[in-house]
């Protein structure tokens, strides 16, 4: 029953945004832009011969960032309505319903991003088909990447949620996030695996949770290798642990800091 | 009679500025009664732009150029494209929010006025991490790159012409509301296909995409000519740049009049307090 709710809140929700399939499709705009943008920077760089790593060409690149960017974007934004919802006091309507606040925004977030999800792995997949070509991928090794992938989202979830809680605390959450943005977009791996980093900062990167949620599952589709799947999901899973404990905790905390005034 | 024209002309000039000038303190100053979300906003907006050049230092310290650009282009066009964003938004707030102001029938409180409804409706708000844009093409461009005064007022000149250009982009984009009613999708996406090509060397794209980001979407004037004007000034560029920022400010507030004559008032009633 517990689980049931939540799988009927998550199922709510993607029917919600499929309703509006068209603004959905719309959104992928802005993925087939960097795309295209990517495509050409790949090519020309590899074309000119000096940019190469080892087993890594322009192929190897684009399809790494159909990976990396559909998972950026095809998360699902909770963190402003999130955020809006601690600042105005109206988390407090949805404290009363029979459900868990976190656990709520987790199965509107999976409803979400399972659309959006799907919508990105077409369209990207066909921008990568027609500039470089099919990747070079065993489908046998398609379950391990999808786990992967599932892992980075909820890890993804509760980063964000737990930027959005100290709401309770600060006036504004938004500066946090673009630090965070761009944290992933360095230490993560967004544009460019991290073969391509210095040794010292991609040591930094393994450490961190953020190459977790973009560089794993995409490393992983573009170059499978099983002993370096199975360090990444014990890491993913260790750090969803930490992530789970810090937002509970920082729930706790924070709920007990809302005064409610009138109706 | 010509004179007579000339000295209205400078005293309506003289009015528009400080008519901008006042909106933009009011709003500044409003912004800093928040005075955490002022001092967090400005100093990680300045942070995150710098973050964003780690990609291209990852770059070039494989390659010396992208054809033909080095990274001190990069850091250049970033500069340039930084101020004149940052000056956008933190002067003309209300420059994303065209199409929603005129799907909701909320201009109605700008026909009202005497002063021009697009430029009131322009300053009426203001971005402040647009300060923390400024700040970071300010920086960049004096840290990054030789900055000499000749070369400082060159950056300064080519980023109010590339604001120009942005500002009048978005406006015509913005504008397609009077024609479709629901334009906040299209006018957003043409804003972001403008600002991302932007962050690239321009050296990348060729053919029918180049002539594209020449024309249409002019990222061209807006981020790759300032590039090239600060790299080997030339008069006939510059002259071109100055003369293409003009035209599209002119177009765009012709396109913005004519689609007033379309526009039909809401009843949604709001408080401007």
């Amino acid at each position: 029953m517990g689980v049931a709710k939540y799988l009927s809140i998550a199922g709510i929700s993607f029917r919600s945004r499929a309703a509006y399939i068209m603004d959905v499709i719309a959104g992928s705009f802005f993925y087939v832009l960097i795309l295209f943008v990517f495509v050409q920077l790949w090519t020309t760089l590899a074309g000119g011969g000096h940019f190469a790593i080892e087993g890594l060409g322009a192929r190897e690149l684009v399809w790494y960032m159909v990976v990396t960017e559909g998972i950026m974007l095809g998360r699902a934004r909770i963190e402003q309505e999130a955020d809006e919802e601690v600042k105005t006091g109206s988390i407090a309507y949805l404290i009363g319903r029979p459900c868990h606040y976190v656990l709520f925004k987790f199965a509107v977030y999976w409803g979400d991003t399972l659309l959006r999800l799907i919508i990105n792995v077409a369209v990207g997949s066909l921008v990568a088909l027609i500039a470089v070509g099919p990747p070079r991928f065993d489908l046998a090794h398609m379950p391990q990447v999808a786990v992967s992938a599932v892992l980075a989202f909820s890890l993804s979830f509760f980063m964000v949620m737990c930027i959005s809680l100290a709401a309770f605390w600060v006036e504004d959450t938004m500066p946090f996030r673009w630090i965070y943005t761009k944290l992933l977009f360095i230490l993560g791996g967004l544009f460019a695996p991290m073969e391509v980093y210095p040794a010292a900062i991609a040591r930094l990167a393994r450490v961190l949770p953020f190459s977790y949620m973009l560089y794993a599952p995409a490393r992983l589709f573009v170059q499978y290798d099983t002993a370096l799947f199975w360090r990444i999901v014990v890491a993913q899973l260790g750090w969803i642990a930490v992530m789970v404990g810090l937002t509970f905790g920082l729930y706790g905390l924070g709920v007990k800091r809302i005064n409610v005034n009138g109706g | 009679m010509a004179r007579g024209k000339a000295g209205v002309d400078r005293v309506a000039l003289g009015e528009t500025v400080s008519f901008v000038c006042a909106h933009f303190k009011f709003n500044l100053a409003s912004a800093m009664e928040y005075r955490w979300s002022f001092i967090s906003q400005v100093t990680l907006m300045t942070v995150n732009d710098f973050m964003l050049l780690f990609f291209w230092w990852l770059i070039f310290s494989r390659v010396p150029d992208i054809a033909g650009w080095t990274f001190r282009d990069v850091i250049t066009m970033q500069s340039v494209v930084a101020l004149a964003f940052g000056l956008n938004v933190s002067v003309f707030g209300n420059l994303h929010r065209i199409p929603q102001l005129i799907a909701r029938g909320q201009l109605d409180y700008y026909l009202l006025l005497p002063k021009d409804p697009l430029l009131h409706m322009l300053v009426s708000r203001s971005d402040i991490s647009g300060f923390g844009d400024m700040a970071f093409g300010i920086a960049a461009f004096m840290v990054f790159t030789p900055a000499s005064w000749q070369r400082v007022i060159l950056f300064l000149a080519t980023s109010l012409a590339a604001a120009t250009v942005y500002a009048s982009f978005v406006t015509v984009a913005g504008s397609l509301a009077f024609l479709m009613g629901n334009a906040q999708t299209v006018g957003a996406q043409l804003a972001q296909a403008m600002v991302t090509f932007s962050g690239y060397p321009g050296s990348l794209f060729k053919g029918a995409v180049r002539a594209l980001l020449y024309s249409a979407i002019p990222v061209g004037f807006f981020a790759y000519v300032p590039v090239e004007l600060l790299r080997n000034f030339s008069w006939t560029l510059f002259a071109g740049l100055i003369a293409f920022a003009a035209c599209s400010a002119i177009v765009a507030k012709a396109l913005f009049r004519a689609g007033l004559r379309r526009y039909e008032s809401g009843n949604l009633m709001a408080i401007r307090a």
